[in-house]
C-alpha cells in the first residue's frame, strides 16, 4: 500500500498556557497545491513550523512519507522544503554562495551541489543574479531565492508560508506561476489569507481557526460550502416590503434602491417559482430574477465565526 | 561532522564577508604589535644600559608585565564582538528557520557555530604566534616551547570565551545585548575566583569556575590536565547550555523540566571538573627548557619516599603579619601556590587550616599589634581583626585550644605549618622575615626530608666560651643554626643540630662538629673526646679569630695547621683595613657549588673581619686545599704617603649613622675612582698594628709579616674507612656569625650566607642544604640592538595590520559591485 505523503495526526501545540493548535488532523495524499487558510493568529504558521521541523509539537504526530517527525526528525526533514514567511537569507552572501550552503545543509552530495544550484537558479529564473549579493535583490527575487532554497534538494513536500506576502501584483503572478510549476512534481502546502490566491492556485484547502481545523476539502467544495439563500429581483411595480414578506419562505427583504430587492429565504427549494407566481398574481411586473451565490469571503467569514 | 563543517563554513563566510571579523583582527594585530615591540624595546634599552638577566623568554613573554600576561587581560573584549551575532543574528533575520528546517540537529548547529568561533580564535592565536616568533629572531636560545604553550593557553581561553559568547548570543535576538552580556559574563567569570572564598562548601567551586589567570600555567610553560580540562569543560558546559537553549526555543516544556536539564548539564560538568582537580588524576607536562615549573630531581627523590597520607596543618594567628596569605579567603590559592608542585608527585596530601589568636611574641609583630589594636582588650582586638578580614570571629580559638597539638608560643605565636606523616612523624615549616616570606622549594623539601630521612647532625661545641647557637648578638651563631625566621638557618634547610660538650664522648649521631673560637683550652679529656671524633672520621669546622691563636693552635696542630700570629689586613676600598674580603682559590671554589655559583660567579667574596692567617705543613693522609685567601700584593703605597692613605682608610665618622656613613662612602668612592692611579692592592699578616681606627698599618716584611695572598680558610680531606673526612679550618669565626651573614657594606660585595650554605653542603657530603639547582637558562641575550628594532617595529605595528586591512579592502571591493 502506498504511504500517504503527509499525515498529520491529532496535532496540538501549546505556547505557555494557550493552545495555538488543537487536535488538528489531515492528510496530503498526493502532489498538488494545498492551501492552508486561516485568519491571523489562527495557528497556520505554528502548524507549518511544526510540519517543517522548526517547532516540536506538544502532542500528535506528523508523518512524512511514513517517517514520524517526532522520532526521526532528520530523516523526515530531508523530504521537506520550507520557506518561512520571511525568507531565511544571509544577506551578505551572493545568491550562488547562499544556495551552495543550502544544498550542503540539505546534504546534497558535494559532487551534485553545482548541478542542484544551477537547476534551481534556472527554475526560479534567477540565474542572471547568481553573483548578486542577496541584500541587493528586490523583494520578489529574494522570495524566489527563498523558494529556490526550499526546493534545491528536490523534497517531496514543500511548505510555503505566505509566499506572496508583500510582493507587487506582477511579482505575485510570477511567484504563483512558479509555485504551480513546482507543484507538478511534488506536494506544496502554502498558507495564505488571500482568498483569491487560494482560489487561483490551490487544489485543496485546509482552514484552521483558533487552532482547530474547520474545513478540509477541494477548492470547489470550499466555494460551495454555503448554500445560496438569496434571490435578487427587479420588480417595476415596486411592491412594499411587507407584501414581499408574505411570499412563503421569505425571511427577510432588503431594499436595494428603486425596483431592486434581495429576498432572503430559509430554504431556496421552489423559492424562485414562488416569487414568479406571486409577481404574476399581484402584477408586480417582474423584470429580472437571479440566484445570488455566496462569495469566498462569506465562506471564510462563516468558517471563521464557526468557532 | 560534515554538517558541523558546513555550518562553520557558512558562519565563517558571514564573518569574513562582513567587516567585523577583519576589524577585530586589525585592531587586535595593532595591539599585539604595540605590546610586543614595546616590551622588546624596553629590554633592548635595559641591556644597552648594562642590565643583563637570564630567562628572557620567561621575562618578556610570561613575566608580570610579559606579553601574554598583558594580552590575556584584553581577550574578553574582542571575542564577544565576534560571538554576538553567531545566533542572535539568526533570530533577528529569521534565518534560524533555515537551520531548524534542515536535516541537522541542534547540537550540530551549535558545534558548527562554535567551530567557526574556534577558527576565528585560531586566527587570533596565529597573530599571537607571529608575535611569539619575534622571540625566535630576537632572543638567543629562546625557549620557544614555552611560547608555544602560552599560545595554546591563550587559544584555550579564547575558545572558552567563544563558547560563553555563543550561549549569550543564543539568549537574545539583539546583537548588541549579546555583546554586552558576553563582556559582562566574562568579566564576572574573571572575578569568580574571589567570590565566597570564606565559605568552605563553595570556595572550591567558585575558585574552579574562575577563568581569571587560568591560562597562566600555560603561559609559564606548564600544561596541566586540570587547567586544560577546565577550558574544555567550561566550553562544554556553555555549549550544552546553548543546545538546551535552542531545544527550549523549539520545544516548549515545563519550566522546571528546562531548569532541570540545565542543572543536570551543570552537575555533570561540575562532577567531571571536580574529578579533574583530584591530584591523583592530574597529569602535567612542563614544556620549559629548564623544567622550571617542576620540582627538582632532588625534591622529587625526597617526595618519592613519602608514604601514606601526609597532613599539612596551617595554624594561623589572626594578629600575625603573614595571616592574609592563609586566611579563609586565601585557602584555595595558598594550597595551589604552596603545594601544587608537590601534589603533582605526591597527591596524598591533606591540607587543614586552623585559626587562632594570641598576642605575637616577636618585637616587630608586637609593635604592629599594639599599633593596630591600641587600648583594646583581646576580645575587642579579635573583633576588629575579624572585621578587617571579613571573617566570623567565632572561627578563631585561643592559642591554648591547640596546646595538645602544638606549642604555638614556642613558634612565637606566628603562622606556622606542621607537616605530619601517617606514622606520626612531624615537623614545622615557618614563614621567614625576608622579602619573600614564604618557604621556597628548598625549605619545603627540607621539611619533607626530615620526615623520611635521618638528617645530617651538626654539633656545636659549647663549654669554653665558644660562639653559641643561642647567642642573638652579632658574634653569635643563632641565625646560622636555629633562627626559625631566617630562611638560611640550618634548621630550615634539612640539617639538624645540637650542642656538644666535649667533657663527654661525642655521640655517634653527630656528623659534623663546629668548634668556634673557644677562649679556654680544652683539657686532656676533652681533647681525647675530640680526637676520638676526628679519628672516627667525623667532619669538622674549626673557626678561630684574632687573639685566639694560642688556644686554637692546640686543636689544629694535629693537622699540621697553624693560626699565625697577628691578623690579616688588606687595602679594601675605604673600609677598615682589618676587614678582609676573602676570595676563593681555584681549587676552593670547586669544593661546593654555592661557592662557585652563588659567590664567585657573581663576583662576590666572603667578608672576614679580623681573620688570622693560616699556614700548614702537610701531614700524611691529608689533602690540603686552600679555600679562601686575601689579596695578593700588587701595588703597595710608599710609606711617605701614609697621611694620604689615612684619609681613605681611617673611619673618622663614628658619630655618623650607618646610613650617613654609606652616603659618605659613596662620595669617597667617587673621588677614589678619580684617583685610580693610586689604588693600592695588597694584604699581609699584620703583627704590629692592632688599632685600625686610629692607625693605618704598613707592610713590614722585615718584622716577619707575611705578605701576599694569605690563606684564610683551609679545607682538609682524608680517607677514613669508606668515607672521606672533611675538615674546614677558618681564620675567622665572624664570617659565619649572625652579624656577617646578614650584613651589607658599601663597596663590599660579600655573600657570607651563601658561604655558610656552601660550607655545610660540602660538610654534609652534598646532602644539605638540598641542591635545588636547575638547568641554567640559556636565553640570556638579545640578538638585536636598539638600532635594529626599527624594521621589526614597522612590520608588527604597520605591515601586519596593513596586510589584514588589505584583505578587508580586497573582499569589500570584490563584493561591493554585486
Amino acid at each position: 500500500m502506498k504511504e500517504t505523503l503527509v499525515r498529520v495526526e491529532n496535532l496540538s501545540h501549546r505556547y505557555s498556557i494557550q493552545w495555538a493548535v488543537k487536535d488538528v488532523s489531515f492528510e496530503i495524499p498526493e502532489n498538488g497545491i494545498y492551501g492552508l487558510l486561516g485568519s491571523n493568529g489562527a495557528g497556520k504558521s505554528t502548524t507549518m513550523n511544526i510540519m517543517s521541523g522548526v517547532l516540536k509539537q506538544s502532542k500528535g504526530n506528523i508523518y512524512i512519507n511514513g517517517i514520524n517527525m517526532a522520532k526521526d526528525a532528520i530523516a523526515a526533514k530531508k523530504q521537506i522544503g520550507f520557506l518561512p514567511q520571511k525568507p531565511p537569507l544571509y544577506l551578505d552572501t551572493t545568491v550562488e554562495e547562499y544556495l551552495i550552503n543550502c544544498a550542503r545543509l540539505r546534504q546534497i552530495p558535494a559532487s551534485k551541489v553545482k548541478n542542484a544550484v544551477d537547476e534551481v537558479l534556472e527554475k526560479c529564473a534567477i540565474t542572471h543574479f547568481r553573483k548578486r549579493l542577496l541584500k541587493n535583490l528586490s523583494g520578489g527575487y529574494q522570495q524566489r531565492v527563498g523558494i529556490a532554497q526550499a526546493i534545491i534538494h528536490k523534497p517531496a513536500f514543500i511548505i510555503l508560508d505566505e509566499p506572496t506576502n508583500g510582493l507587487d501584483p506582477n511579482q505575485i503572478i510570477e511567484i504563483r506561476g512558479l509555485i504551480k510549476e513546482i507543484a507538478e512534481e511534488r506536494a506544496v502546502l502554502l498558507s495564505t489569507h488571500i482568498l483569491t490566491e487560494v482560489h487561483a492556485i490551490c487544489d485543496y484547502i485546509y482552514m484552521i481557526e483558533n487552532g482547530k481545523l474547520v474545513f478540509s476539502g477541494k477548492t470547489e467544495e470550499f466555494d460551495n460550502y454555503l448554500q445560496p439563500n438569496t434571490i435578487f429581483v427587479r420588480l417595476l411595480d415596486m411592491p412594499s416590503t411587507a407584501d414581499l414578506m408574505y411570499i412563503e419562505g421569505v425571511e427577510n427583504v432588503e431594499e436595494l434602491g428603486g425596483p431592486e430587492y434581495q429576498l432572503i429565504f430559509s430554504d431556496l427549494n421552489g423559492a424562485a417559482e414562488r416569487v414568479v407566481q406571486e409577481s404574476v398574481k399581484n402584477n408586480w411586473r417582474l423584470e429580472e430574477i437571479r440566484l445570488e451565490k455566496n462569495s469566498l469571503n462569506d465562506v471564510f467569514s462563516v468558517l471563521s465565526n464557526k468557532q | 561532522m560534515k554538517n558541523i563543517i558546513t555550518i562553520a563554513r557558512m558562519e565563517l563566510q558571514k564573518l569574513f564577508y562582513s567587516p567585523i571579523a577583519w576589524l577585530v583582527l586589525i585592531i587586535f594585530s595593532i595591539q599585539v604589535g604595540l605590546e610586543i615591540v614595546s616590551i622588546f624595546y624596553k629590554q633592548v634599552q635595559l641591556i644597552e644600559l648594562g642590565v643583563h638577566r637570564s630567562g628572557l623568554t620567561d621575562m618578556l613573554y610570561a613575566g608580570r608585565k610579559g606579553f601574554f600576561i598583558r594580552i590575556q587581560g584584553w581577550l574578553f573584549i574582542y571575542l564577544p564582538l565576534i560571538t554576538m551575532g553567531l545566533i542572535s543574528k539568526e533570530y533577528s533575520s529569521g534565518s534560524i528557520k533555515l537551520l531548524y528546517s534542515s536535516p541537522i540537529s541542534n547540537t550540530q548547529i551549535v558545534l558548527g557555530k562554535y567551530l567557526a568561533g574556534v577558527v576565528f580564535a585560531a586566527c587570533m592565536a596565529g597573530l599571537l604566534l607571529i608575535a611569539g616568533s619575534f622571540g625566535l629572531i630576537a632572543i638567543e636560545n629562546v625557549d620557544f616551547a614555552q611560547i608555544l604553550t602560552a599560545v595554546l593557553g591563550l587559544f584555550l581561553v579564547m575558545i572558552t570565551y567563544v563558547a560563553i559568547g555563543l550561549f549569550i548570543s543564543a539568549l537574545t535576538s539583539y546583537q548588541i545585548v549579546a555583546a554586552i552580556g558576553s563582556i559582562f559574563t566574562l568579566f564576572v567569570l574573571q572575578k569568580t575566583g574571589s567570590l565566597w572564598q570564606d565559605i568552605e562548601l563553595v570556595r572550591n567551586i567558585t575558585f574552579w569556575l574562575s577563568i581569571g589567570g587560568r591560562a597562566n600555567t600555560f603561559v609559564y610553560g606548564l600544561i596541566c590536565s586540570e587547567d586544560f580540562l577546565y577550558f574544555l569543560l567550561v566550553s562544554a558546559l556553555f555549549l550544552s547550555f546553548t543546545v538546551l537553549r535552542l531545544k527550549g526555543i523549539r520545544e516548549k516544556s515545563h519550566r522546571m523540566l528546562s531548569m532541570g536539564r540545565y542543572l543536570m548539564a551543570f552537575l555533570i560538568i561540575a562532577l567531571i571538573g571536580y574529578a579533574s582537580t583530584i591530584p591523583f588524576l592530574m597529569k602535567y607536562y612542563d614544556a620549559t627548557a629548564t623544567k622550571s615549573n617542576t620540582l627538582t630531581k632532588n625534591s622529587q627523590e625526597v617526595i618519592s619516599k613519602l608514604e601514606g597520607k601526609v597532613t599539612i596543618t596551617v595554624y594561623a594567628n589572626v594578629f600575625d603579619a603573614n595571616f592574609f596569605s592563609v586566611s579563609p579567603k586565601s585557602q584555595v590559592r595558598d594550597a595551589k601556590r604552596t603545594w601544587a608542585r608537590y601534589t603533582r608527585f605526591f597527591p596524598n596530601i591533606d591540607l587543614k587550616y586552623k585559626y587562632y589568636y594570641a598576642i605575637p611574641v616577636e618585637e616587630a609583630n608586637q609593635k604592629r599589634f599594639n599599633r593596630l589594636y591600641s587600648g583594646m582588650n583581646m576580645k575587642q582586638a579579635l573583633e576588629k581583626a575579624s572585621n578587617i578580614y571579613d571573617i566570623d570571629p567565632k572561627l578563631f580559638k585561643p592559642a591554648d585550644f591547640y596546646k595538645n597539638e602544638i606549642d604555638l608560643k614556642a613558634e612565637l605565636n606566628r603562622c606556622v605549618r606542621t607537616i605530619e606523616t601517617a606514622d606520626g612523624k612531624a615537623t614545622i615549616l615557618h614563614w621567614y622575615n625576608d622579602m619573600m616570606r614564604v618557604p621556597s622549594e628548598s625549605q619545603k623539601t627540607a621539611a619533607f626530608k626530615s620526615l623520611v630521612d635521618v638528617l645530617p647532625m651538626v654539633g656545636f661545641v659549647e663549654g669554653h666560651l665558644e660562639r653559641s647557637i643561642n647567642d642573638e648578638g652579632e658574634r653569635g651563631f643563632l641565625a646560622v643554626a636555629k633562627l626559625k625566621t631566617f630562611r638560611y638557618a640550618l634548621r630550615n634547610n634539612g640539617i639538624d643540630f645540637q650542642t656538644v660538650d666535649l667533657k663527654r664522648a661525642v655521640k655517634s649521631n653527630i656528623d659534623i662538629l663546629v668548634i668556634a673560637e673557644p677562649k679556654v683550652k680544652y683539657n686532656q679529656q676533652e681533647m681525647k673526646n675530640l680526637n676520638d671524633f676526628i679519628n672516627r672520621g667525623g667532619n669538622l669546622v674549626i673557626a678561630a679569630d684574632r687573639n685566639r691563636q694560642k688556644v686554637m693552635n692546640s686543636i689544629v696542630e694535629r693537622f699540621g695547621v697553624t693560626f699565625e700570629q697577628g691578623q690579616v689586613v688588606e687595602y679594601n676600598k675605604g673600609n677598615s683595613m682589618d676587614l678582609i674580603t676573602s676570595e676563593f682559590t681555584n681549587e676552593g671554589m670547586k669544593l661546593s657549588y654555592p661557592f662557585l655559583e652563588s659567590i664567585v660567579a657573581k663576583g662576590k667574596t666572603v667578608a672576614m673581619p679580623g681573620t688570622v692567617a693560616l699556614s700548614y705543613k702537610k701531614k700524611e693522609g691529608f689533602t690540603y686545599i686552600p679555600v679562601l685567601q686575601s689579596d695578593s700584593i700588587k701595588n703597595l703605597p710608599n710609606p711617605a704617603d701614609i697621611d694620604k692613605i689615612k684619609e681613605d682608610y681611617l673611619d673618622k665618622n663614628d658619630e655618623l649613622s650607618d646610613k650617613e656613613k654609606r652616603m659618605l662612602a659613596l662620595l669617597r668612592d667617587k673621588e677614589k675612582k678619580e684617583k685610580e692611579s693610586i689604588k693600592y692592592i695588597g694584604s699581609w699578616n699584620e703583627l704590629k698594628t692592632t688599632n685600625f681606627v686610629d692607625d693605618v698599618p704598613l707592610f713590614n716584611p722585615e718584622e716577619g709579616e707575611i705578605g701576599g695572598a694569605v690563606t684564610t680558610a683551609l679545607a682538609l680531606t682524608r680517607k677514613v674507612g669508606d668515607k672521606q673526612q672533611r675538615i674546614m679550618i677558618l681564620g675567622d669565626a665572624d664570617c659565619i656569625s649572625n652579624g656577617e651573614i646578614t650584613r651589607n657594606r658599601a663597596y663590599v660585595k660579600a655573600d657570607n650566607f651563601s658561604f655558610v650554605q656552601g660550607l655545610f653542603f660540602w660538610l654534609t657530603n652534598d646532602q644539605a642544604p638540598i641542591d635545588m639547582r636547575r638547568l641554567h637558562k640559556k636565553d640570556r641575550a638579545l640578538t638585536i640592538v636598539k638600532d635594529e628594532i626599527g624594521p621589526y617595529k614597522f612590520f608588527y605595528q604597520y605591515i601586519l595590520p596593513a596586510l589584514l586591512l588589505a584583505c578587508l579592502l580586497l573582499i569589500w571591493l570584490r563584493r561591493r559591485g554585486r
